[in-house]
């Protein structure tokens, strides 16, 4: 497999505003510099060029300025699966349209069901509780279902080639654990903000 | 008030700006911090990981570390909470890693249904009559850019681009970027983890804002 014969090149792009018959730009060159700025940047079609079992994906160019940038990303196109695409967003070629999501925590845990609180936002009061199937959550993630785990719960069309088709999907969340200043700075906060509420607890006074 | 056509195509990511080392980011590295599961980086697909870039496809997500740049990008929004809680895990876990900036993207294609709504959104983003009417025949906009500063706890800027669509004809490609720019980069990870933590749920949706403000003052305003 050749992975040589690579060419650089800029490429021309017909400018589709105003009228389309006379907005014809010439030439753009797509510099990008990655490491001045923390946009992303539309990959045109044109910004790829392919060779018979090769494809080089044109990255980034500053070739004056700033040589150290220079970069041509190799793909080997006999490697790509079916359907397989560019620029890398993830492996599978679908999209998602959200109809509604939800934040939850787990309450506890049953044999084929579990018990969360759910909420849309931080807003959202009262929250909702809901008895989940452990079946709706994906077997790889099943261990995770324990008492306080977090997850998000979407519901919406999945978009590949076409086809629109309804799903549910609960993923629960991979974040840090609390540390020990964040779990002291929330009962510092919750203390006050008790103080100020005026609330006593109702076990301090049944005992009084 | 209509509603915004479905997007042909939406995308999300996060970019990171500083020191790092793309070496590390191997689908195992990931597994063994605990932020993607076995099943996850089995699937993966590496395209290279070398000392000078790393380039790994993930089921749900793609993932490009140079030395001076992280992003990891997706196509599919029902996956934002998988990047946000990648970054976090990764800016928890490489707590030292100095960073300059991070950025908080979305990006849309949208159909204009039929090139008169198509220019009449280029001619209100950059009227041609006060100038460029005068000076060329039949000028077309290929790309405006907005900014504006951001202040607060997490100040930077807030760039916005709309150009037409490469995906979809008559279409538009709305962007957003929400960037933070850290004042020191020594100690600035857990500075970018809060910044994620409280900008995420508005900067993913930034872009369709726009997206909605554009198609209603430009185009419906004028249907009604």
């Amino acid at each position: 497999m050749a992975t040589n014969n690579l060419v650089v090149q800029s490429h021309s792009s017909t400018a589709p505003y105003g009228d389309t018959d006379s907005a014809l730009a010439t030439p753009i060159c797509h510099h990008v510099l990655l490491n001045e700025t923390t946009a992303d940047f539309q990959m045109s079609l044109s910004d790829k060029f392919e060779d018979p079992g090769t494809t080089a994906t044109y990255v980034a160019e500053m070739v004056e300025a700033f040589p150290q940038f220079n970069l041509l990303r190799l793909t080997n196109t006999l490697r790509r699966k079916p359907g397989g695409r560019e620029p890398s967003a993830g492996l599978i070629e679908e999209r998602s349209i959200i109809l509604q999501q939800w934040d939850g925590v787990v309450l506890f845990r049953g044999k084929t069901t579990f018990t969360a609180r759910l909420y849309e936002g931080y807003q959202d009061f009262p929250v909702k509780r809901a008895e989940i199937e452990v079946e709706e959550v994906a077997d790889e993630q099943r261990d995770m279902i324990l008492a306080g785990a977090p997850f998000s719960w979407i519901i919406g069309y999945r978009v590949r080639a076409g086809t629109r088709s309804r799903f549910s999907e609960i993923y629960f969340r991979r974040l840090p654990a609390w540390t020990k200043k964040e779990i002291e700075e929330a009962e510092i906060t919750a203390s006050k903000l008790d103080e100020e509420v005026g609330w006593t607890d109702p076990r301090e006074s049944a005992a009084g | 008030m209509s509603q915004l056509p479905d997007p042909a195509s939406e995308e999300i990511s996060v970019v990171l700006v500083g020191s790092l080392n793309p070496a590390i980011f191997h689908p195992e590295w990931f597994v063994r911090q605990g932020l993607l599961s076995l099943g996850e980086a089995d699937r993966a697909e590496t395209v290279v990981i070398s000392p000078q870039v790393a380039d790994v496809r993930f089921p749900d997500f793609g993932l490009q570390v140079l030395p001076g740049r992280l992003s990891v990008r997706t196509s599919d929004v029902s996956k934002a909470p998988r990047i946000h809680d990648l970054i976090i895990g990764i800016l928890t876990k490489l707590s030292h890693t100095p960073v300059s900036a991070a950025g908080l993207n979305q990006s849309l294609h949208i159909a204009t249904e039929g090139e008169e709504n198509w220019h009449k959104i280029g001619d209100a983003l950059a009227p041609k009559g006060l100038i460029w009417g005068k000076l060329y025949e039949r000028p077309g906009l290929l790309n405006i850019s907005i900014q504006s500063p951001r202040k607060g706890s997490f100040p930077g800027t807030t760039n916005i681009t709309v150009q037409p669509s490469a995906l979809i004809t008559p279409g538009v490609m709305v962007t957003s970027n929400i960037e933070f720019r850290t004042a020191d980069q020594v100690g600035s990870a857990p500075k970018v983890v809060e910044f994620v933590q409280n900008e995420w749920s508005t900067a993913i949706k930034e872009a369709t804002q726009v997206a909605e403000l554009i198609f209603s003052e430009i185009l419906w305003q004028q249907t009604t």
